[in-house]
């Protein structure tokens, strides 16, 4: 079965106002997504808005969302990371709609040491240009190929491999003292 | 509940609401309704193409842009990345009008265009050859870079395609300026000017406040002008304003 052919049609669907196939896509990716936004945000509640408004973005942008090897997820990964920049007025958009979500317990907040680190992370990042931002996140954190995370984000990959090089040398003295373990992109093959 | 998965409760609500696109029960689509209404602005003037017309004819909204074919036309049918060499550019060339046919129903087509927005250095038309076989028109394609008189089109292995492509003169209108020194028309590659175009009523352009538009989050109406930015000749319902039942058309004024 090949899964990314499987994606461009529900995609193709999806589309059209399909809303079982938006429901299909949303079980794909919801998990890494909301892990994705944990990761930055730091704040389940917020992750989950995050979330919320980056699959809401999807339906809303449909026309204009751009598949990377027959997929979703690097125009979600980047939309997210977007979102998690400006958390806050991304809720303010769906306000209505977020409040009037069923919500269970609150979760527990995560430990004070890694809390601090994602707050340092999640303020160089807010000083990093957005494609940056995306390039390091879809790159190094993702494994996404810098062929593809460079045509998501409308780069050319020469020039994306140039700007990821100055954003990680960037976090890396700013964020030097959390030795942070940035490994190198994945080059991936041009399509 | 574990702190990397999302609340359950909360993941299903989201699907459910996701689930409901296309149907009436759509909460988002409704919520949407008002980009949809002002994206008349720009979508209702978009221009209709013909590769083979004269010039084309837009409208006389401020800020609209007039594409005309220069005329030499060139053709090309392949098989994956391919490029189609137009020639040298004329001097009054501003883009590219390209005719873009999938051959077979697989993979995607991408075609590189003209900025959309300021600040923006480009943008894309993706077609997915999977779902259709009728001819894409694209009006706005990216002249070759200098120096070269290829334009690009960027498809995946095995995908099939046949283009028709010629070169353009493309002019987007100045906006005007009402007498208390608004700018008023439509929103273009320049980004949005104060009042923005958003539906003809009675025949008459009627712009919204750019300035009202980003304000108002949630729910309300917005207020719909002529173009001296004060007369209102209606107000469009945003979102779900007090009873749950949007209309799509602007509401009298009260």
């Amino acid at each position: 079965m090949d899964t990314q052919n499987d994606e461009a049609e529900l995609w193709l669907r999806a589309r059209r106002d399909d809303g079982a196939a938006f429901a299909a896509l949303f079980d794909l990716h919801q998990a890494r997504i909301f892990r994705r936004a944990l990761g930055l945000l730091g704040d389940a509640h917020d992750a989950e808005d995050t979330t919320a408004a980056a699959f809401f973005e999807l339906w809303r942008k449909r026309r204009s969302v751009q598949l990377v090897s027959g997929s979703v997820l690097p125009w979600l990964l980047v939309t997210t990371v977007n979102l998690s920049r400006n958390a806050r007025r991304t809720a303010a958009r769906y306000r209505q709609l977020l409040r009037d979500l069923p919500r269970g317990e609150p979760a527990p907040s995560p430990d004070a040491d890694r809390s601090e680190a994602r707050q340092r992370l999640a303020s160089s990042f807010g000083r990093l240009a957005p494609i940056d931002a995306a390039l390091f996140v879809l790159t190094v954190l993702e494994d996404v190929p810098i062929t593809q995370a460079a045509q998501v984000v409308g780069l050319k990959p020469a020039t994306a491999r140039v700007r990821l090089h100055r954003a990680r040398t960037r976090l890396r003295t700013e964020l030097h003292d959390l030795e942070p373990n940035v490994r190198p992109a994945i080059e991936g093959t041009q399509r | 509940m574990s702190t990397t998965e999302m609340d359950p409760q909360l993941a299903q609500a989201l699907r459910e609401e996701l689930a409901a696109i296309g149907t009436k029960h759509s909460r988002l689509q409704r919520h949407q309704r008002r980009s949809r209404a002002l994206a008349v602005g720009l979508g209702v003037f978009a221009i209709a193409g013909a590769i083979t017309g004269a010039a084309i004819v837009v409208n006389r909204i401020p800020g609209s842009t007039t594409v005309t074919p220069l005329g030499g036309i060139t053709s090309k049918s392949h098989t994956g990345t391919g490029t189609l060499d137009l020639g040298p550019v004329p001097a009054n060339a501003g883009a590219v009008i390209v005719n873009l046919t999938c051959l077979n129903k697989q993979g995607t087509l991408i075609v590189q265009t003209k900025p959309q927005a300021p600040g923006s250095t480009g943008s894309f038309v993706t077609i997915y050859c999977s779902g259709r076989i009728d001819p894409v028109h694209i009006k706005d394609a990216l002249l070759p870079k200098p120096g070269s008189t290829t334009i690009t089109i960027t498809a995946d292995p095995g995908t099939r395609w046949k283009a028709t492509a010629e070169y353009a003169s493309s002019f987007t209108s100045a906006w005007a300026a009402n007498a208390h020194g608004q700018t008023y028309g439509l929103c273009n590659h320049n980004g949005c000017p104060d009042l923005m175009a958003a539906r003809i009523v009675d025949g008459q352009e009627a712009y919204v406040s750019t300035k009202e538009f980003a304000g108002l989050i949630g729910s309300g109406y917005l207020n719909i002008y002529t173009s001296d930015g004060t007369t209102i000749v209606g107000q469009f319902p945003i979102g779900i304003p007090n009873d749950g039942h949007p209309v799509a058309t602007p509401a009298p004024t009260p």
